[in-house]
C-alpha cells in the first residue's frame, strides 16, 4: 500500500513502537503527525524527515486531542492511519498500588486510545476510509502479577478494538489490534528498573517485529496481530488452561501452588 | 572527516545508518550492454566468465539513520577497480558502480547528492513484504519504471562487507569507502522477477539484456552501514606515472 500524499498520526511518537511506527511511515512518504506529551520529547522522529511533523497533546486531555487533531486535519488533510502508541506501565501488585496509579494507566492506555479514536473516526467514516492500528499487549489476552492495572488497560484496548471492528464492517475502515509480548523498548527498560520481577527481564522481541505484523494483519484483514515466537500459544494456554498457567505463575511469585479455581472453564 | 551543510541541517561523516532493510538481487548481463551504459563514468565494468557482467537491483527501507527515513532503488553495476589495476587487485576491493539511486524523501536526496555525488532524484517508491515474496515499486511521474519481487530465500551468512561505491555526478568520478553489516540474511539463486515500464529509466535498462534467471536474490532484515567521504578519482593515470597522485583525496 502506498502512503505517499496519506496523512498519519502516531500517538507516542517519541519513542519505542511510535517513533518506529513514524519513521516507516515516513519512509513511506506519507505526511506524519507525531504527537507526543512534549514537542521537545518529539526530536528523534523529527530527524532529518522533513515530512514528520511534530504536535504535543496529552492523550487524556478531551480537549487537546480534539484540537489536534483538527490542527492536523486543517494544514495537512483527513487522517487515513490512526497509529496508537502512546502508553504507560506502572508495575506492581494491585495491593501495593494507589487507586490514583491504577486509574493513570487505564486512562492513558484504555482512554487516550478511545479519544484519540473518537477524534479521527468520523472523518475516516465519511471519507470511507482510514486504518485503525492500536497498540494493545499480550497483557490484554494473559493477565500476570505485577502487572494488573496495565493488564486490565489492555484488555479493555483489546475488548474495544474488536466491538469497534465488527461495528465498521462495511465502511471501508480497516481495523488492527496488535498484542506483542514484551517490546524492546525504553518502556520496558522502565518495568524492569521499576519492577524487575514484574516481567522477569524477559528479553523483548523487535518494534520492527510489531509493525510488520500489524500490516501483515492489514493486508489479511485480520483484526488481531500477535507478533512473536510462542505469543498465540500464550493467548490459547490463558484461554483452555488458565489455572495452569496461574500455577506457573505462582510459582515464579513464590505463591502458594493452590491457587483460586476459575470455574467452568471457558470453551 | 567532515561535516556538511544539507539543506540547514549538518550532516558529518561518517554518515551512519543504524537500522535499515534491503533487497538485492544480482544479473549475469552481456559485457557490451554494461559497458555501454557506464562509458560515461570511464569504468569498465568487471568481466566475469568472459563476457558478461555483473548488474545488481535492489531496494532499501531505511528506518534509523543520519540520512532520516526514506525508501531507496539501487541500480548498480560491479566494476575494476581504476588505476594500478594489479594492485587493486591484491587488495581484493569489490567495486560497485551506482547508476541510479533514485529515493523518496527529498533530504537524503540532496545530502546524498552534495556528499558524494550519488545520482539520487526524488520518486515514488513503494516496499511491499508480502508472505512469499516482497516487492519494490519504482515509479517516475506516477508511471511505472521499474518493480523487483524478490522471493523470501533460506536464511544465509553474509561476511561483513567494505566496498568502494563509485558515482559520476556532474562528470565527476568519485570513490566512497562504504561498509555494511547486519543480521537476518537471506538468499537464494535466481528467485527474481523484473517488470519494467514504458519510460526513459526502464528503457536504458531493458537494452541492457536482463537474463531470464537472476544470478542470486536476497535480502537483510536489519541492515548497518557507513559511508566514508568521497574522494575524486582521477582517472588519467597513463600520463602520470606516480600512481600515488592518480586517486587525489578531496573534500
Amino acid at each position: 500500500m502506498t502512503f505517499r500524499g496519506r496523512v498519519a498520526l502516531v500517538t507516542g511518537a517519541s519513542s519505542g513502537i511510535g517513533l518506529l511506527a513514524a519513521k516507516r511511515l515516513a519512509a513511506q512518504g506519507a505526511l506524519v503527525a507525531a504527537v507526543d506529551l512534549s514537542l521537545e520529547g518529539l526530536a528523534p522522529a523529527l530527524e532529518h524527515s522533513p515530512n514528520v511533523h511534530a504536535y504535543a497533546a496529552d492523550v487524556t486531555d478531551q480537549g487537546a486531542v480534539n484540537d489536534v487533531v483538527a490542527r492536523i486535519t486543517s494544514e495537512h488533510g483527513g487522517i487515513d492511519r490512526l497509529v496508537s502508541a502512546a502508553g504507560i506501565c506502572l508495575p506492581g501488585l494491585l495491593q501495593d498500588q494507589a487507586v490514583d496509579d491504577i486509574s493513570r494507566v487505564m486512562d492513558v492506555n484504555y482512554g487516550g486510545t478511545v479519544r484519540m479514536v473518537k477524534a479521527v473516526l468520523d472523518g475516516m467514516i465519511e471519507r470511507s476510509r482510514g486504518d485503525i492500528v492500536l497498540i494493545a499487549s499480550l497483557a490484554g489476552w494473559v493477565p500476570s502479577y505485577r502487572m494488573g492495572a496495565y493488564g486490565a488497560s489492555k484488555f479493555a484496548v483489546v475488548a474495544f478494538g474488536e466491538v469497534l471492528s465488527h461495528e465498521l464492517v462495511g465502511t471501508g475502515l480497516r481495523t488492527v489490534v496488535v498484542c506483542p509480548p514484551p517490546v524492546d523498548t525504553p518502556m520496558l527498560a522502565g518495568i524492569n528498573a521499576a519492577d524487575p520481577r514484574a516481567l522477569e527481564g524477559l528479553p523483548g522481541i523487535e518494534a520492527r517485529e510489531v509493525l510488520d505484523s500489524a500490516e501483515a494483519a492489514l493486508e489479511r484483514g485480520e483484526l488481531f496481530a500477535f507478533p512473536g515466537p510462542k505469543t498465540r500459544q500464550a493467548v490459547r494456554s490463558r484461554r483452555l488452561t488458565p489455572e495452569l498457567l496461574w500455577r506457573r505463575l505462582s510459582r515464579v511469585e513464590n505463591g502458594p501452588a493452590r491457587q483460586p479455581r476459575h470455574g467452568a472453564p471457558p470453551a | 572527516m567532515a561535516t556538511y551543510e544539507v539543506l540547514g541541517s549538518q550532516v558529518s561523516t561518517p554518515v551512519e545508518i543504524r537500522d535499515a532493510r534491503s533487497w538485492f538481487s544480482t544479473f549475469a548481463v552481456p559485457l557490451e550492454s554494461a559497458r555501454d551504459l557506464i562509458s560515461y563514468s570511464g569504468l569498465e565494468p568487471s568481466p566475469m566468465m568472459g563476457k558478461r557482467a555483473l548488474v545488481s537491483l535492489g531496494f532499501v527501507r531505511y528506518v534509523d539513520g543520519d540520512l532520516g527515513p526514506y525508501h531507496e532503488v539501487v541500480v548498480a553495476v560491479i566494476v575494476s577497480a581504476p588505476g594500478n589495476a594489479a594492485e587493486k587487485k591484491k587488495s581484493g576491493e569489490t567495486g560497485a558502480f551506482i547508476h541510479q539511486l533514485p529515493v523518496n524523501q527529498p533530504f537524503t536526496c540532496a545530502a546524498g547528492r552534495d556528499i558524494w555525488g550519488f545520482p539520487k532524484f526524488v520518486t515514488d517508491i513503494e516496499i511491499d513484504e508480502g508472505v512469499h515474496r516482497d516487492t519494490g515499486t519504482l515509479k517516475i511521474d506516477g508511471e511505472l519504471a521499474l518493480r523487483i519481487s524478490i522471493a523470501h530465500g533460506v536464511p544465509t551468512r553474509l561476511p561483513d562487507t567494505s566496498l568502494a561505491a563509485y558515482s559520476c555526478g556532474d562528470g565527476v568520478l568519485r570513490r566512497t569507502e562504504w561498509r555494511l553489516d547486519g543480521e537476518g540474511s537471506r538468499g537464494r539463486p535466481g528467485g527474481v522477477k523484473i517488470e519494467l515500464g514504458n519510460n526513459a529509466f526502464a528503457d536504458e535498462l531493458r537494452v541492457l539484456g536482463f537474463p531470464r534467471r537472476a544470478l542470486m536474490s536476497g535480502s537483510m532484515r536489519r541492515v548497518r552501514m557507513t559511508f566514508g567521504d568521497a574522494e575524486i578519482v582521477d582517472l588519467k593515470p597513463a600520463s602520470n606515472p606516480d600512481p600515488s597522485e592518480s586517486i587525489v583525496g578531496a573534500n
